[in-house]
């Protein structure tokens, strides 16, 4: 994986939040404003209890939702201006949102067919995202005739296939079964360190935390805000080996007792 | 799977044809056994007899009926969509002109279809007017709920993945909109073939326009009461027709969808 350069910020929320109104008796609900950076290389895993905002600073890193505090930065820039450039952001959002009517290909070929890429240029890079995800074989189906994990790395191939440098993970695997979910973590490392990725990735899953990362945010509730960053730094590479390592066990045993004091 | 298929096209068409046998039979023999008069209640073979008699002026007049029909539902698919499309390009539009289309529905066609057929001189131009005005609501209203019923997660992806609005509606809204779509003009074809009937009755066209609602009334002011029914048959058999016709339309169209159910 190539090594973070926190001096080139890639994503920068700079006290960038956003409140949603409600009944003045509430609590404050949303997200309160905070800063992050996130650096090229960068794996980085929101990990919080429902409601504290991970959604909505996905969202906000997707510039699906606009601000009411601060400014959130991509290359140091405005969204618009950032994708001008060239660079890309994509989103793998929570349930796989495929189109029903079109094939998996056809799905996949989505973000490049916005972008108005030549249909041959187009379906290399289709079948390239749709064999780093093992699914080439499903091509022409619909995605009705997939299984749900199935349906999941087919979002995964759409994003791949746009060729992101920031990819956005809300909870992608959060309706899977253990076993899949274990698989598509690995899957998922590989990718990054093949692609270079930068990834911000939402998960309730300590141990998906602790195996992806390079750094966990821990978040509290009410309001929605950051309540500590924890560095993962394993010693060798993320393979089972690590999994079943003691370093792993102690790194889900700190994240446990954050995620307990951040709710308190 | 074709075996399968087929049994059930089979059992599909046997049943209600052993239904149709049953009271066919029921009926003449009713007739027969009491001796009916035909002006009574006519016997299944005196309409098919009437059918027979009288197939030139009916085939004619189904024909008129049919194109009345059949223009009143292009009509209200082409102008239904527009006025659709309208609607959902913004709620200021949308509150403003709503209200308008559902006056359009609610005011009973039979009661406007008289002022329709005064003021618009061409006979066929009134007649289809009238079949259209009952036929383009369903139209309009599922077209309108099918532009709107987009999968919000996929809106977000296509807004982040800067979508111009033309590939929106070319890759999102009219795919998520079809099956919606196509439901309204099931809907419509039926109510075309009413609306052309209703009209017919109120406008009372004879001549080389006369539609088979003229026929009935025809037969019925001179008590050909076989040639009513036969009339009537034909209405039917054309509703079904219809019916048939748009619902291929759909499967066919809603394949891809239909995979997905
Ligand atoms: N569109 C909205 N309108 C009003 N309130 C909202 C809206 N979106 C989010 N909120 C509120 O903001 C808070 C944070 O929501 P968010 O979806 O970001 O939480 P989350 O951390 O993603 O939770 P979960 O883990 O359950 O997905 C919640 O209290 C929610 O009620
Ligand atoms: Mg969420």
């Amino acid at each position: 994986m190539t090594r973070p350069d926190p001096a080139r910020p890639l994503l920068a929320f700079h006290g960038a939040g956003r409140m949603f109104a409600g009944r003045s008796s509430d609590a404050p609900r949303g997200l309160a404003p905070i800063s992050l950076n996130i650096a090229a290389g960068d794996f980085v895993t929101l990990l919080g209890p429902s409601g504290c905002g991970k959604s909505t600073l996905l969202k906000l890193a997707a510039n699906l939702l606009e601000p009411d505090s601060g400014h959130v930065r991509w290359w140091g820039r405005g969204f618009v201006d950032a994708g001008l450039a060239g660079h890309r952001v994509t989103l793998v959002p929570q349930d796989a949102t495929l189109m029903p009517w079109r094939s998996v290909a056809a799905n996949v070929r989505l973000p490049l067919d916005l972008e108005r890429l030549p249909r041959a240029q187009a379906d290399a890079k289709v079948d390239q995202a749709l064999r780093k995800v093992g699914l080439e074989s499903v091509a022409a189906l619909r995605p009705s005739a997939l299984s749900g994990g199935m349906r999941m790395r087919v979002s995964i191939a759409r994003a791949l296939a746009a060729g992101p440098e920031l990819l956005l993970m809300d909870e992608p695997f959060a309706a899977l079964d253990e076993l899949t979910r274990t698989a598509l973590d690995t899957e998922m490392v590989h990718l990054c360190e093949r692609s270079g990725l930068t990834t911000l990735f939402v998960t309730h899953s300590i141990a998906e935390a602790a195996f992806l990362s390079t750094r966990v945010i821990v978040m509290a509730a009410d309001p929605g805000r950051i309540f500590a960053e924890y560095p993962v730094d394993p010693a060798g590479p993320r393979d089972e080996d690590f999994r079943l390592s003691d370093r792993f066990a102690s790194i889900c045993r700190d994240l446990t007792r954050l995620l307990a004091e951040a709710a308190r | 799977m074709t075996g399968g298929a087929f049994g059930a096209m089979v059992r599909g068409i046997v049943g209600p044809a052993l239904v149709l046998f049953f009271v066919l039979g029921l009926w003449q023999g009713a007739c027969d056994a009491w001796s009916i008069p035909p002006y009574v209640l006519p016997a299944p073979t005196d309409i098919g007899h009437a059918l027979w008699r009288d197939a030139p002026t009916l085939t004619h007049a189904l024909g008129s009926t049919l194109l009345v029909t059949l223009s009143a539902l292009g009509l209200s698919i082409v102008i239904g969509s527009v006025i659709a499309f309208i609607l959902v390009q913004n709620v200021v539009i949308e509150r403003s002109l709503m209200p308008y289309v559902v006056v359009m529905q609610v005011t009973p066609v039979v009661a406007v279809a008289p002022l329709i057929v005064i003021l618009v001189h061409n006979t066929f131009a009134a007649l289809v007017l009238c079949a259209m005005l009952i036929a383009i609501f369903p139209v309009i209203a599922n077209t309108l709920q099918g532009l709107k019923s987009i999968d919000p997660g996929l809106a977000d992806y296509f807004r982040l993945h800067r979508a111009t609005r033309w590939q929106t509606l070319w890759r999102l809204r009219l795919p998520s909109a079809l099956p919606l779509f196509l439901a309204g003009v099931r809907v419509s074809s039926g109510l075309a073939l009413v609306g052309a009937v209703v009209a017919e009755f109120v406008a009372g066209t004879g001549g080389n326009s006369a539609g088979l609602a003229y026929e009935i009334l025809q037969s019925g002011f001179q008590m050909d009461i076989p040639r009513m029914f036969a009339a009537l048959f034909l209405i039917t058999l054309a509703g079904l027709c219809l019916f048939g016709v748009t619902t291929g339309v759909q499967n066919r169209l809603l394949g891809r969808w239909m995979a997905s159910r």
